[in-house]
């Protein structure tokens, strides 16, 4: 979550509970004066923590205590309603805050937006803060700790982390939050190993226990014996040594130990993203999803604002090759500004080029864009979901209607990109040979060809045992699709999340992939792992894999051959 | 009472920060602030009502300001708005 490993004594910060008073309050007045008391004194101690956190240069959790400031002070949804319901309806304060809040709570909780869900835990924090101030219970204080310690707690909150006293946080352990709770971004920010979503930390650990902790592998362990504390901290130094090796390969081709060379290169979403594939040494762009341009607007980005776009991307790169996926919106991916309306079954409906065949107004001013874009660099165009022949067949048509007008309207195009296509259906897959005669190129998108061969949704959890890359039904319509690519003589690529994946690229080495297209902190990575194979070898473990029987013999016969490959490497060290 | 259409262009929309910020800036003034948006009319003054609007990036909203300082409550709000609150 924020990676590195600390070892120090366990602090565990159990939040104190609060009795709540049962039935009628008899003096409204009482409970009205109490109501105020609190809230001023609640933003009063707001303040203070936002001022001394922003003196400390703790911005984060200031601008966080700022928000509160301002919802505290709104009248209309906040003391407003609080106040009624102690006036009319003879609640104690207590009672009237919680239920206010928690209502409140709940309806941004509800909301279909990552921030509005935050906005939610905000809420719930400040309805603990008012409670704590009516009943005169204190709060334990993080802000004198007795030395050294890594923090176990169910949660923390940015006020907790404003007061802290960071010098003596060595680590943070919480049971909830995920990766973009305000516990996981101040860690990373502050650079303070932490791990998230420990559901048993609390119960497992008390106060003054060592504790060693791994913020990347998420593991933790209390009363450590000598030999593990010793594993966790050589992990550490291993990791960086790893680092350092692989930097050596910056700025060099990929290049196996026999000397066959493939392409690395980026996934990425915007053209911000573009520099960071550049920093990584990425040697192009493998997967632009255009989508990012249409989330989030809303108006459909029309053609100038996507040529602008594309080209940046293309400048950025410097000459590198940018493979463009047109809009592949629908699935699990919603743009409010294209007004689709709800399915059933999204990611077997009316989604990516099923969508654009259908709207060939705003298909034609992206392809417009592109076929513009394609003077400023390497260019090449790729379509998403497809399923039949026949719509590659009408892609093309569409893109010499845009071309002639392009050349009527004496607008400056590049006339030979490349038209490529995903492989992420299972059709496509099994009769690549045909689709190879309409495509210049395949790249297979394994997250999507995964999830429709073994029929799981790679969202519902409780299935996602059955999710692995390893299935050989999956590497077998792989390889099928890398062959009838080598056949055809089209080139074939693969973007997903499988190609970074370090135990199944030695597999897709010996299968022929000619490029790997990652996210781009994997590249350098990559890089070395794949100068220390020989393709005959690799060759025979994808043969060896294809023949067994499950995900789980893949996953264990890849291990083994990762093991070899390290090991043959020990005496070069 | 003054008004005045402006449009929304931090990316975000009326979200987060940049709602924060209109609502520090609509609390400082003494009038009363409205905000028109799609047909409704929201209080300029509370960051929940504002954050419930769902204002997004490009959207038109129409600023009213009805009180003692409404001329200067509305050049103050509008010109917030075309800096991009913040953002």
């Amino acid at each position: 979550m924020s990676a590195g490993v600390a070892e120090a004594n366990a602090y565990v910060f159990r939040r104190q509970t609060i009795e709540l008073p049962q039935g009628c309050a008899n003096d409204p007045q009482e409970e009205l004066r109490r109501f105020y008391a609190s809230m001023e004194a609640v933003v009063e101690e707001t303040c203070r923590l936002s001022r001394k956190a922003r003196s400390e240069g703790n911005t984060d959790s200031a601008e966080i205590l700022d928000a509160h400031l301002t919802i505290l002070s709104d009248q209309e949804c906040v003391s407003g309603p609080i106040e009624q319901m102690i006036g009319s309806d003879c609640l104690y304060a207590e009672q009237a805050v919680v239920r206010h809040m928690d209502a409140l709570a709940d309806m941004f909780s509800q909301m279909d937006d990552a921030y509005m869900c935050a906005r939610s835990s905000d809420i719930l924090e400040l309805k603990n803060r008012l409670l704590f101030s009516l009943s005169g219970v204190c709060d334990i204080d993080l802000s004198c700790l007795p030395g050294p310690v890594i923090l176990v707690a169910e949660e923390l909150t940015p006020s907790d982390t404003a007061i802290w006293d960071r010098q003596n946080v060595r680590g943070i352990i919480t049971c909830f939050g995920g990766r973009t709770s305000h516990m996981a971004i101040i860690a990373r920010n502050t650079g303070i190993p932490a791990i998230v979503g420990a559901a048993d930390a609390v119960s497992e650990t008390e106060t003054g226990e060592p504790l060693v902790m791994d913020g990347e592998s998420g593991e933790y362990a209390c009363r450590p014996a000598q030999p593990l504390r010793e594993e966790f901290h050589q992990r550490e130094t291993q990791r960086h040594q790893f680092v350092l090796q692989a930097e050596t390969f910056r700025g060099k081709a990929t290049v196996s130990a026999d000397n066959f060379t493939v392409d690395l290169a980026a996934n990425i979403g915007s053209a911000s993203e573009a520099v960071s594939a550049v920093q990584a040494d990425a040697e192009g762009v493998g997967l632009f999803r255009s989508e990012f341009l249409f989330i989030g607007q809303s108006q459909p980005p029309g053609e100038e604002e996507q040529y602008r776009q594309y080209r940046e991307v293309l400048e950025t790169m410097r000459g590198k090759f940018v493979i463009v996926r047109t809009l592949d919106i629908g699935g699990d991916k919603e743009a409010p500004c294209l007004k689709m309306e709800p399915e059933s079954n999204p990611f077997l409906g009316y989604r990516a080029i099923r969508f654009s065949l259908d709207h060939p107004e705003l298909f034609k001013a992206q392809l417009r864009a592109l076929l513009r874009a394609g003077v400023h660099g390497d260019l090449k165009i790729m379509i998403p979901m497809i399923s039949a022949v026949e719509e590659m067949q009408a892609v093309r048509t569409l893109l010499k209607e845009c071309e002639q007008e392009l050349e009527r309207e004496g607008i400056p195009f590049r006339t030979d990109i490349p038209l490529g296509m995903m492989v992420e259906t299972p059709a496509a897959a099994v009769l690549a040979g045909q689709f190879a005669k309409v495509s210049d190129f395949f790249s297979i998108g394994t997250n999507d060809l995964l999830q429709y061969t073994v029929a799981v949704d790679r969202g519902n959890e409780k299935i996602s045992h059955l999710y692995s890359f390893y299935h050989p039904a999956v590497l077998s319509l792989i390889q099928n699709t890398i062959c009838a690519a080598l056949e055809a003589g089209i080139p074939c690529g693969m973007c997903g999340e499988a190609a970074g994946d370090p135990l199944l690229v030695p597999v897709l080495f010996g299968m022929g992939l000619q490029e790997f297209s990652m996210s781009a902190s994997g590249i350098l990575r990559t890089r070395m792992l794949i100068s220390r194979l020989n393709r005959p070898a690799c060759a025979r473990l994808a043969e060896t894999v294809l023949r067994l029987p499950s995900a789980c013999a893949v996953e264990k016969s890849l291990r083994l051959f990762q093991k070899e490959i390290e090991e043959q490497q020990e005496p070069l060290r | 009472m003054v008004s005045k259409k402006v449009k929304i262009i931090n990316p975000v929309g009326l979200h987060a920060r940049p709602a924060n910020n209109f609502v520090k800036c609509a609390a400082s003034k003494k009038s009363q602030i409205l905000i028109r948006y799609k047909g409704q009319e929201y209080n300029g003054k509370s960051i929940i009502t504002v954050l419930k609007a769902c204002i997004s990036s490009g959207s038109e909203i129409e600023i009213v300001a009805d009180g003692e300082d409404e001329t200067d409550a509305l050049n103050a709000l509008v010109e917030a708005v075309n800096s991009g609150l913040g953002e």
